[in-house]
């Protein structure tokens, strides 16, 4: 008796269970199929190829890649968060469920770094319970430019995407400058979401090119932050933590970010007042016996920061025949200390405003003899 | 006992029953086919030039691109790029090795000029050009520099004169009887120029400056070869004439020159105000 007792409560707390699991996203059936249906409240990710097709013939399609997490935080609070192809945000959406519609609530976008919080107009409804009539209207300031995004829906309607059920959006994105009361361009578009995974397929007609969106994958958010998760850095990138000289008061002027390359400019930044001082000063300062014997390619890599100060110096090694290799202890040292003891260094300019830059030099030995100095 | 066990089992099938019915495990994935796959490649890595050169989502976009078609050569020298603008040697000959090795005909020509220019290693540099014009069974150009004029700088560089001349003469002598003397690269004549000087043939050497300063009056080199040639002979006005032509051409940046590195034979300011200073002295104690 006591077991059968035991056994009819396991049912009725698996009941439950199987229900509190199927519960569905509480959103509104003219509007649900924004979402993917699988795992929103722990967050799902979808994975796109953003196709850049030119009209031109000629021209080649270029792909890039963005990845998308939909989250449901409560019963009325949703979001999708953007990334590029290096898993970094791009933008960050807010919606929520309120009685004529989904209302985009917040919408932050990552520029160079920097978060720009969206002005979003008093026609914030992304999706109308109903009809949609004003276009929703967001401001987003660049700098000191203002980008005023004016998106119109013209259709909503069922159709079928890969024989399955889907919607189809169909509208238009209007760029203005409201400073300048110009529009920069009308881009018609066109979204289709299926039932279950949520946007899968999207079109945007460019002036010169179309920009075809499709699904290539969805995952948990466990995968994507494991993917995210990946620790790689921009070709040359120099750990701060990590170098000959990380004791110096070395610092940059702006941020990591910022750091530029010293080919970015016109003069390049790098030697000053340029290599023939350099290497004249080689000459003087550095003594030959130290490379005696020496081959191969013995490269200082660092920053030169905005004030032409070097620092974070760190090295690469390699011999004639470009394998890893290594070098005399001393000399290493005592190229390290001529390098650092170097006084003033070629900013990298943009825009006529110096910056911090990598720069690289390069004491090329070839049996002993210093053979060149690159770049 | 055993009521209970099954009870338990009872409740952990029905709790696996409810947390996986609203939970799909089969994670959507696109399949493409062997030709989507090719054109995805080919398609994502013309997405780099949406990133800075060598950053995180441009490093992705070449492995995503490389998933789809590992022996595609472009990708693998899409890959060495940065590389080699940032000093990075070792990981430029790999990725350079990758691209020559799936697609020679392109980009073996390509490495010889990294040789010649960004490492200066003239022998490597003349092996593959060599090698690529074999399998081409003509003479190539790679970034857009004809391979004759490159194997006549690798041979400069070198010290073999003799041979830079052979190899200069065959571009230059080529480009004037095709396309005629305006579309040789002007750099090849002043590089003969210097061959000549070399080989202690001034008078070929200023008839080549003749020529470069036809084509380009304002070439600040041409004007600094002419003036210390014309230093040597003891012409002190008119290679002080060459001179100043040579410093003011300089400061308005018309001087040889190629991006992230220095040529061979490159001129600065003060090579030119040297040579000024020892006109000078020349003249006042020859």
């Amino acid at each position: 008796m006591f077991w059968e007792k035991i056994d009819k409560k396991i049912y009725l707390i698996g009941i439950l269970i199987f229900l509190l699991s199927c519960q569905k996203s509480g959103l509104n059936k003219q509007y649900d199929f924004l979402f993917p249906k699988n795992e929103l409240k722990k967050g799902v990710v979808s994975k796109y190829y953003v196709h850049n097709i030119p009209l031109n013939p000629n021209e080649k399609t270029k792909t890039d890649i963005s990845y998308s997490l939909y989250l449901q935080l409560n019963d009325s609070v949703f979001t999708i968060s953007s990334y590029n192809a290096g898993f970094q945000p791009v933008q960050y959406q807010e919606f929520i469920q309120k009685e004529k519609g989904l209302i985009l609530s917040n919408e932050i976008s990552i520029y160079r770094g920097d978060s720009i919080t969206s002005t979003i107009g008093k026609n914030n409804l992304f999706l109308a319970k109903d009809q949609q009539i004003e276009p929703l209207k967001i401001d987003k300031k660049f700098g000191n430019i203002t980008y005023r995004y004016l998106r119109k829906i013209d259709i909503i309607k069922d159709t079928t995407f890969n024989n399955n059920e889907a919607k189809v959006l169909i509208g238009s994105l209007k760029i203005t400058l409201p400073d300048l009361d110009s529009t920069i361009s009308t881009i018609p578009f066109r979204f289709i979401y299926d039932k279950s995974l949520g946007l899968v397929f999207s079109t945007l007609e460019r002036k010169n090119f179309g920009v075809k969106n499709e699904l290539v994958e969805q995952m948990p958010i466990s995968k994507f932050k494991q993917l995210a998760n990946h620790h790689k850095k921009r070709t040359g990138y120099i750990n701060p933590s990590k170098t000959l000289d990380q004791n110096s008061n070395f610092s940059l002027c702006g941020k990591e970010l910022d750091i530029t390359d010293y080919y970015n400019s016109d003069p390049d930044g790098g030697f000053f007042p340029d290599k023939r001082d350099f290497l004249s000063s080689f000459r003087q300062n550095v003594d030959t016996a130290l490379f005696e014997d020496v081959s191969g390619y013995l490269t200082f890599r660092f920053v030169i920061n905005c004030k032409g100060e070097a620092g974070r110096f760190t090295t690469e090694m390699a011999s004639l025949d470009f394998k890893p290799a290594d070098f005399p202890k001393n000399l290493v040292q005592n190229l390290f200390d001529f390098l650092k003891n170097r006084k003033e260094w070629a900013t990298t300019d943009l825009n006529e405003k110096a910056t911090d830059t990598y720069f690289y030099v390069t004491f090329k030995f070839n049996n002993g003899k210093l053979e060149n100095i690159l770049p | 006992m055993e009521s209970w066990k099954i009870s338990c089992l009872k409740f952990f099938s029905i709790l696996l029953l409810g947390l996986a019915s609203c939970s799909n495990n089969n994670w959507y994935k696109k399949e493409f086919t062997a030709d989507e796959k090719l054109t995805l490649a080919k398609s994502l890595l013309g997405g780099v030039g949406f990133y800075y050169q060598g950053t995180v989502p441009q490093q992705f976009l070449m492995e995503e691109a490389l998933s789809f078609d590992s022996t595609n050569a472009d990708i693998w020298r899409e890959f060495g790029n940065a590389p080699v603008k940032r000093g990075l040697a070792v990981n430029m000959q790999y990725f350079y090795g990758k691209a020559v090795k799936f697609n020679p005909k392109d980009w073996q020509g390509w490495r010889g000029y990294l040789y010649l220019y960004f490492y200066r290693d003239f022998k490597r540099a003349i092996n593959d050009f060599n090698a690529v014009d074999s399998l081409l069974g003509l003479v190539g150009n790679s970034q857009g520099q004809n391979h004759d004029y490159m194997r006549g700088i690798a041979n400069y560089g070198l010290g073999n004169y003799n041979e830079a001349l052979l190899c200069l003469n065959k571009y230059i002598n080529t480009e004037i009887a095709t396309n005629g003397e305006d579309w040789v690269d002007v750099y090849a004549i002043l590089y003969r120029a210097y061959t000549f000087r070399k080989l202690n043939k001034p008078s070929l050497a200023l008839e080549d400056i003749s020529m470069l300063l036809r084509l380009y009056p304002n070439l600040a080199d041409a004007h600094f070869l002419k003036a210390e040639i014309l230093y040597s002979q003891n012409y002190f006005d008119d290679a002080l004439t060459a001179t100043e032509l040579a410093k003011k051409n300089f400061l308005l940046g018309y001087y040889h020159k190629r991006p992230y590195i220095e040529v061979l034979e490159q001129i600065y300011l003060f090579d030119i105000v040297d040579l000024e200073i020892k006109i000078r002295l020349g003249e006042v104690f020859p």
